[in-house]
């Protein structure tokens, strides 16, 4: 079963092998729609990351393609890449390590906007020349007060530091944010409101993630449809109410077996 | 805290003081350093003379004004060298990595080989004798230092996802390394820096000691001590007063490397 609609990341055969011979990503092909959360499921070590850390074009890919909004991502030489760029963005596990502790939230939040001066978000196009005003935007949409603008990173909690990281991935209004394990650091408690946000945020700003998670609940409760990964490789993809049915691959129901008990 | 900030205005006022004595020393000076009067050699101290006169008559504290231009100038001169020179290198080796890294690294290994004062002076020989050259033998065996500090700052803050999200967010090299990694470069290489002048002071000292810095009459605390040291028994103040300003000059700024290490500390400041 497939949702109808406008494909925003298309990847095709993607293999990426580490330089020991390990095959990190094997033969992966997967497609987001505009305003979809794609959840992709899997261990520790099945190659989530990898793939995350290849759609960023943090890593040099072997074999296959990557189309964000129908440009490739890897004919792309450095100059090309700069309007691919403005389309994607990243929010990571560890919401210390994805802040430079040395500079002030609001540094850091603006971080996007600062250098990629030509994007115009639409709902800070009205306040595109006044930095602190979009910055306290911004963070008035992730629930955050603005005194924290001009505080150190250490100052903040681990949830209010994923606050600030969600902010600054959606300031540039991208067409795809990827989540690797947005909620893997944080308590429970501060995981279902991290959670809720980021759904909130999609429905308001039509953004499309691909969330990545070994927390299959997590997963269930954000995206429409759920592709399960072993060894790098998919072995099974359904859309998310069928993630329950009797044809599912034996191991998405060991995966679903530990989530039950 | 207390004596933490009775540290710190104690540390800024001492530098205050020796920045205003290293600016103004030629107008401070009563007399002209270089001035032999032999009729007033070995005097002691006086009213006319501060701190006296040495074995050829010349004003002592004059000497101490403009010597201290000579030696304090000259290390921050090397300092200043040293740290062009060693932190980009270090920079570039441990942001680019890989094959650049490891033959830059060979470099700075083959420099740190040989022992500070052994370097100096093998190079100040072959060089001869100078201030010019002494800078130059000292930067030569100063500067792996700081490419070595840049380096592995660059490699421990590489890591970290905001370094991915940097790039993520197509920023060029250049930007990243001046906004990413200067601020953790600063506050390791300032630190690192001032407790090195102190050692900086004390090497130009003792090589101008044994003949291989500032060249006589240019007064140097260290060629001061060198002077001296046969009228120890005669007029032992001739020593003490060089000997102590070196002392004085490397503590304030020891106190003031442990006054940075703090400061650069954001955990301790508020936002």
């Amino acid at each position: 079963m497939r949702v109808v609609g406008q494909e925003i990341l298309t990847v095709k055969n993607l293999s990426k092998e580490y330089v020991c011979g390990h095959k990190a990503v094997d033969q992966v092909s997967l497609t987001v729609n505009k305003g979809e959360c794609l959840g992709i499921v899997g261990e520790s070590g099945s190659g989530k990351s990898t793939l995350a850390r290849c759609l960023l074009a943090l890593e040099k890919i072997d074999e296959g393609e990557i189309l964000l909004k129908e440009k490739s991502l890897y004919n792309a030489n450095k100059k090309s890449l700069h309007p691919v760029r403005s389309e994607i963005q990243a929010v990571f596990q560890n919401p210390s390590a994805s802040l430079n502790p040395k500079l002030k939230i609001i540094d850091s939040l603006m971080e996007p906007l600062d250098f990629q001066r030509k994007i115009q978000p639409s709902f800070l196009m009205d306040i595109r020349n006044q930095r602190t005003k979009m910055a306290e935007r911004l963070f008035e949409m992730v629930g955050l007060p603005s005194k924290y603008l001009s505080y150190y990173p250490h100052e903040l909690s681990g949830g209010q530091k994923q606050r600030v990281i969600i902010a600054r991935a959606i300031s540039i209004e991208p067409a795809l944010i990827i989540l690797d394990e947005p909620t893997a650091s944080l308590d429970v408690s501060i995981q279902a409101k991290i959670l809720n946000l980021l759904k909130d945020l999609q429905e308001d700003l039509g953004i499309s993630y691909l969330f990545i998670s070994h927390d299959l609940a997590a997963v269930n409760f954000m995206s429409q449809r759920i592709i399960v990964m072993k060894q790098g490789q998919i072995v099974d993809q359904c859309s998310k109410h069928d993630l329950f049915s009797d044809r599912r691959h034996p191991y998405t129901k060991d995966l679903l077996h530990v989530f039950e008990a | 805290m207390i004596h933490r900030s009775r540290a710190r205005i104690a540390v800024i006022v001492t530098l205050a003081i020796l920045a205003f004595i290293l600016i103004l020393a030629p107008y401070i000076a009563p007399f002209d350093p270089t001035q032999v009067k032999m009729e007033e050699r070995l005097k002691p101290i006086s009213m006319e003379h501060l701190l006296g006169t040495d074995h050829l008559g010349r004003d002592v504290f004059s000497r101490i004004l403009t010597g201290a231009q000579t030696t304090v100038g000259a290390s921050f001169l090397i300092l200043f060298i040293s740290l062009l020179v060693g932190v980009p290198f270090g920079l570039l080796s441990g942001y680019l990595g890989g094959k650049i890294d490891r033959i830059f690294m060979r470099i700075v290994d083959a420099f740190m080989t040989f022992p500070d004062y052994i370097v100096a002076i093998i190079l100040s020989g072959f060089l001869g004798p100078g201030m010019f050259n002494l800078v130059l033998a000292i930067v030569m065996v100063k500067w792996v230092g700081y490419a070595r500090l840049a380096r592995s700052v660059v490699l421990t803050e590489k890591q970290k996802d905001y370094i991915s999200m940097a790039k993520i967010n197509g920023m060029s090299s250049l930007n990243i390394l001046r906004r990413h990694m200067i601020p953790h470069v600063t506050g390791n290489v300032m630190v690192l820096a001032t407790l090195d002048i102190g050692k900086i002071i004390l090497m130009i000292a003792s090589l101008s000691y044994i003949g291989l810095g500032a060249q006589p009459p240019a007064p140097e605390w260290g060629a001061m001590l060198n002077e001296a040291k046969g009228f120890f028994y005669n007029a032992p103040q001739l020593m003490l007063i060089p000997g102590l300003s070196i002392m004085m000059v490397v503590l304030i700024f020891n106190l003031l490397g442990d006054y940075l290490r703090d400061h650069f500390d954001v955990k301790n400041q508020k936002g």
